[in-house]
């Protein structure tokens, strides 16, 4: 077995955070929740954990009430833990998106267009 | 109402999104041009239709998804759509990243899903039953709210939050398997381990014959 690290890069290159529009009110993942995540901290168990993560997936659409978000918002900025695992998500989302980018046929706009000319809508007078 | 004049001008611009769209549905290219060309003809003739002012992609994707769903939807289940149920919440976080991953000094976790090629991603989006597949897509990729979702695909608001809870957590279900086949993780040894180790270098392993303990 080889040396290599198994992710094959560097672990200073950072992911595309803050490319993700729906992440704009959650706090950067700085130097303290680094040192909390590090020293163990188990993620989102459990009590007002529990809560936030049953809540993430409206909170990252924007879908929750603002009464929600709030509560939400709050728990996140005292929770690095819960910071770190929404963060994830959310990469993994843009993760998703970027990866299924496909791009149009190049002749396709032209052929959708001869399609819609050839194509004889009922005479509304008719 | 809508003038059909306009359909052309209006409706083009949306071409990109809508053949992505339709290639992540259809996961074929000659597939998805035939479904966008027909959603095209279905819209321009419907168009007296379409509300003016109301999200033109947003209707089109409508007309898109159920003619889908109606013509091309996939007979192949890839997954027992009762395995959706046995997937926990932050199912593939708790497995890559968190504490084991800092623990090695790997804390970006993030960057784990760097390493998910396109193959993967649409490989494991595929598998999803395209009861699950259908609101996935048009949540996460499309960027498509809840009543959106609920009126394209006409099923209650609180259907389509359940079907993304669950097809979000299959997802990551899958990715974590290619996670394993990659040898980015370690499969949790069964039945109820928890515990997942990101693979170590020889002789770092407790269960290594080779293990030696680095002093501190």
């Amino acid at each position: 077995m080889s040396n290599e690290k198994p992710f094959g890069v560097p672990f200073g290159a950072s992911a595309p955070f803050g490319s993700e529009p729906v992440l704009g009110t959650l706090p950067r993942f700085g130097s303290a929740s680094d040192s909390s995540f590090a020293a163990g901290a188990l993620p989102c168990v459990g009590g007002n954990c529990g809560d936030a993560v049953h809540e993430l997936y409206p909170f990252l659409d924007g879908e929750l009430d603002h009464e929600h978000h709030l509560a939400v918002q709050a728990h996140l900025d005292s929770c690095p833990s819960c910071v770190a695992a929404f963060r994830f998500e959310g990469i993994l989302r843009s993760t998703v998106r970027t990866r299924l980018s496909v791009p149009v046929p190049p002749d396709l706009a032209a052929r959708i267009r001869l399609a819609l000319a050839a194509d004889n809508p009922p005479d509304p007078l008719n | 109402m809508a003038d059909q004049a306009d359909f052309e001008v209006l409706a083009m611009e949306h071409l990109p999104s809508l053949y992505s769209g339709a290639y992540r549905m259809t996961h074929n290219k000659s597939d998805a041009e035939d479904l966008v060309q027909e959603t095209y003809l279905k819209a321009y003739r419907g168009f007296h239709g379409f509300e003016a002012g109301t999200n033109l992609r947003a209707w089109l994707f409508r007309i898109m998804t159920n003619t889908y769903i109606n013509q091309y939807r996939r007979k192949q289940r890839n997954l027992d759509e009762q395995e959706l149920d046995n997937v926990e919440d932050l199912f593939l976080y708790r497995r890559i990243g968190g504490e084991t991953a800092a623990v090695l000094g790997r804390s970006t976790e993030d960057q784990v899903l760097e390493h998910f090629s396109e193959a993967e991603v649409t490989d494991a989006v595929a598998a999803l039953p395209d009861t699950f597949r259908i609101p996935v897509l048009l949540a996460d990729v499309e960027g498509f709210s809840y009543k959106e979702i609920a009126e394209q695909l006409d099923i209650p608001i609180g259907t389509v939050m359940s079907r993304l809870h669950r097809g979000r957590k299959a997802l990551q279900k899958q990715l974590f398997e290619f996670a394993v086949d990659r040898g980015l993780v370690q499969r949790p040894e069964p039945p109820d381990s928890d515990v997942v180790v990101l693979q170590s270098e020889p002789g770092q392993d407790p269960a290594d014959p080779a293990f030696e303990p680095v002093p501190t």
